[in-house]
């Protein structure tokens, strides 16, 4: 009874301070909800990021040649709409202005000579189509950069089929007569054509995605919110169990704690009050945290038994990592550095697993963020919520859980006991 | 004077406990370290070559697949490397893992089908939930139109040639296609259209010039760690009100304006000198140009400050405990620095998102700083987000004013 009276009383003041509701549901839910804005989440629905497109200028100087017309067109026609929001602009130095001013995102400037250049006629030269970039973006531009070079290709294979037929048909003895080459361009303009109507070299590639299943079912966004979300969890979780921890200390220090020892009451029943509130709001923590964030980021967290043991594992090592750093301080003073320092460093180590999931090029170190995370209690909690949303058996991660929180726990009670002893 | 007094006494408390001191430096510092780190992925990465890596298995061995090799190795988006039959195995798992953004296997009897005109798809695999993915599919996707170019080049070729001298035997026929097609893949890289890529920033180019993560990683840590610093300055008028201090004060001839612009003045300076700190470190460790045109610096830093601080002043006249001006900071703080694109570029972001962001002066803290390190620009491009950086200062810096005259 003695227990649950300590856990209930301690419960309360945890419950009614809106401090420790601001730090332990609104800050994670805040963070992974404002990822859930930027990334289209609100509005964009399944397919995975919504980017805005890129504002691009567009400044035909050929305007007298047919390529330039075709291209400059394309650009700004109704088939590249929802990828690029192109508009027209004769003065190459407007574009670039309007680019220097943020006003758009790139310019492509179609040089004079750009028709007569892809002609075997032509001036047999390398003519430059400028794409002037606001320096401070890198999508939108690589965007741009893709499709025009990828136009460019189209019209640029005529000369160079023109070209190689030529170089080759010399060696032979066979002139590249006009008539020839005229021949070999329209053969290569028909085939683009056909190309381009039949799709984007279907015949020529087989695509295959390594995704699993059920990897292919969670789109880009949720991936990256799901593990925003986990990382946050985790993170503010272990500060919550730290911060609950820390009444020992307000306790010893305001001498209520010492009081309650002089009471019938067994310091042991005092001490597993303590830490039995510790754990509730821990579980009540996650529990909100699991339901809020399913329903309002459309996450999966898996299946109902993984995730009722991720919440076992996360809130049993939350609550004892907690009483075991509080146990080796004195005081709440030294608690504000510890729990700052400490906290943060070996929970940063814990979800740098998560972290490299949704930094692009990062998840090259996945392999060896899994084996260090794991150094931390933080990186345990992050590997059961990985495996528990990609659909894997949880049960050696809650194991491990289980007992590096037996050890923990046991190490921190032996401290306090030690130390209410003396 | 009376207004000095007040600066220097909230000053002095601020600077006796060195640790928060050491956080508003430090921290910063670590995060624009690491995220910069991080962010290289997204760009200016120190690598040697920084295309992305493309596992090739070529089981074919022939002139097409050859040229394959040859038209990849020439690309600005991918580099090939060579995977071996008894590596076959691990190529679908080195691609999930990211160590391959993607791999092409490339069948037995390709090049022989290509010049056949029968279909024999190379087979690619990719992540396509990962960027690396779907960059990597593009980018062969071009390499192998650039070879398939090339290859029915040599059919019409030889169709020609055969037309008007003929083939002395099938081998012949074969040889020649494979010269014409060697030909046409020399041809690319001659093109006679190539992308010139220019910025404001950047001498001409034919490599994209792409922000190092620093650029992003800099200010975004700037700004978010000036805004942390509010709580130990916001907690100094709430210690006041608490301990009795302020009504001692305003029985004295001290006015509450004096009172206020003394507390403003504080944060000023010492948000001011944190922001300067982190673009001196920045310039110095990253290359960064903040220092480039001093005066626009300054500029942006007094703005900056300006309005880091008038918020500051609201948070410490609306807190009523030390726990209210916890809340009151690090709630905008995650706020606005993850609107306004301190924590990641705005142009990644939904359409939405970033017209929400635009109204945050977070947004135009980011868009001035960057216009000095990015885009280049001096006085004359710091000039609108001062402005409006100003405009939010003097918003809340009124809002204060009118709250602690009410009260």
């Amino acid at each position: 009874m003695i227990v649950l009276d300590v856990a209930w009383k301690d419960l309360m003041h945890s419950v009614r301070s809106v401090f420790m509701l601001v730090f332990a549901l609104g800050l994670p839910l805040l963070t992974a909800g404002v990822f859930y804005a930027a990334f289209g989440g609100l509005s964009s629905g399944e397919n995975g990021r919504m980017i805005a497109a890129p504002r691009v200028m567009v400044v035909n100087l050929d305007s007298a040649g047919q390529a330039g017309t075709m291209l400059a067109d394309f650009l700004i026609g109704e088939e590249l709409s929802g990828v690029l929001d192109a508009v027209r602009e004769s003065d190459p130095a407007a574009a670039r202005a309007a680019v220097d001013a943020g006003e758009a995102a790139v310019a492509v400037i179609l040089p004079e000579n750009f028709t007569a250049s892809l002609t075997a006629a032509g001036t047999g030269g390398t003519v430059a189509v400028e794409i002037y970039q606001d320096p401070a973006l890198t999508v939108g531009p690589a965007i741009v950069r893709s499709i025009v070079g990828q136009l460019l290709d189209g019209f640029a294979g005529v000369r160079v089929s023109v070209q190689a037929s030529g170089e080759a048909l010399a060696v032979r003895s066979i002139p590249l007569d006009p008539q020839t080459a005229a021949g070999i361009a329209a053969q290569y303009t028909e085939w683009v054509q056909a190309q381009m109507s039949s799709g984007d070299g279907q015949d020529w590639l087989d695509v295959q995605s390594v995704s699993g299943a059920k990897q292919e079912s969670m789109d880009t966004i949720a991936r990256m919110i799901s593990a925003i979300m986990a990382m946050m969890m985790i993170f503010y979780c272990f500060f919550t169990g730290t911060a609950a921890a820390q009444s020992i200390l307000q306790e010893q220090e305001a001498g209520t704690l010492p009081r309650m020892f002089t009471t019938p009451a067994r310091r042991s029943m005092i001490l597993a009050g303590k830490l039995l509130a510790v754990l509730v709001t821990l579980l009540l923590q996650l529990a909100i945290l699991l339901a809020v964030s399913g329903w309002a980021f459309r996450i999966h967290w898996g299946n109902p038994v993984s995730v009722v043991l991720g919440v076992v594992g996360t809130g049993a090592l939350s609550a004892s990592f907690a009483i075991f750093v509080t146990s080796f301080l004195k005081d709440t003073k030294q608690a504000g550095m510890v729990y700052g320092v400490v906290v943060n460093l070996v929970g940063w180590v814990g979800i740098s697993r998560l972290f490299v999931l949704i930094i692009p090029g990062l998840d090259k170190y996945a392999s060896y963020t899994d084996i260090v995370s794991l150094i931390s209690p933080q990186g345990w909690a992050a590997q059961i919520w990985q495996e528990s949303m990609a659909g894997n058996p949880v049960w050696i991660t809650v194991t491990g859980m289980l007992v590096l929180s037996l050890v923990l726990f046991g190490i921190g009670v032996f401290k306090f006991n030690r130390r209410f002893s003396e | 004077m009376r207004i000095l007094d007040v600066t220097w006494k909230d000053i002095s408390q601020q600077i006796r406990d060195k640790r928060p001191l050491a956080f508003l430096l430090g921290a910063p510092i670590l995060f624009t370290v690491l995220m910069g780190v991080m962010m290289g992925g997204l760009g200016g990465s120190s690598e040697e070559d920084p295309r992305l890596a493309v596992g090739v298995l070529d089981r074919d061995g022939g002139a097409a697949a050859g040229s394959l090799i040859a038209l990849m190795e020439k690309s600005e988006a991918v580099r090939p490397v060579r995977v071996e039959e008894k590596d076959a195995q691990t190529l679908e798992k080195q691609v999930s893992d990211g160590k391959l953004a993607g791999a092409v296997v490339i069948p037995a009897g390709y090049s022989a089908a290509v010049f056949d005109g029968n279909a024999m798809p190379l087979r690619l695999l990719i992540d396509d939930a990962s960027d690396a993915g779907t960059n990597a599919d593009r980018a062969v996707r071009a390499v192998v139109f650039r070879l398939q170019t090339a290859v029915e080049t040599a059919i019409w070729s030889a169709n020609i040639a055969a037309e008007q001298s003929g083939f002395a035997s099938p081998a012949e026929r074969q040889s020649f296609l494979e010269s014409t097609m060697q030909a046409g893949v020399r041809e690319w890289e001659t093109a006679p259209v190539m992308l010139q890529l220019r910025s404001a920033a950047a001498k001409e180019s034919t490599q994209p010039a792409i922000p190092s993560g620093f650029a992003q990683s800099s200010p975004g840590n700037m700004v978010t760690f000036a805004l942390a610093g509010l709580i130990s300055a916001a907690e100094i008028l709430v210690w006041e009100r608490k301990s009795g201090t302020l009504r001692r004060l305003l029985t004295t001839s001290i006015s509450r304006m004096e009172i206020l612009i003394g507390h403003f003045l504080a944060m000023f300076l010492m948000v001011f000198l944190q922001v300067i700190i982190l673009g001196t470190f920045g310039q110095l460790l990253f290359g960064l140009t903040y220092w480039q045109n001093p005066a626009a610096f300054l500029t942006m830093a007094t703005t900056v400050t300006l309005w880091i601080a008038s918020m500051g002043l609201l948070i410490g006249v609306m807190a009523r405990t030390s726990e209210q001006v916890a809340m009151f900071s690090i709630v905008p703080m995650l706020a606005l620095a993850g609107l306004g694109g301190a924590w990641m570029p705005l142009e990644v972001t939904g359409e939405t998102f970033q017209a929400v962001g635009h109204l945050t002066p977070t947004y135009w803290a980011m868009n001035g700083m960057q216009n000095l390190i990015l885009r280049g620009q001096g006085l004359a491009g710091v000039i609108l987000p001062a402005v409006v950086l100003c405009g939010f200062a003097l918003l809340f810096f009124g809002i204060a004013v009118w709250r602690f005259h009410r009260e």
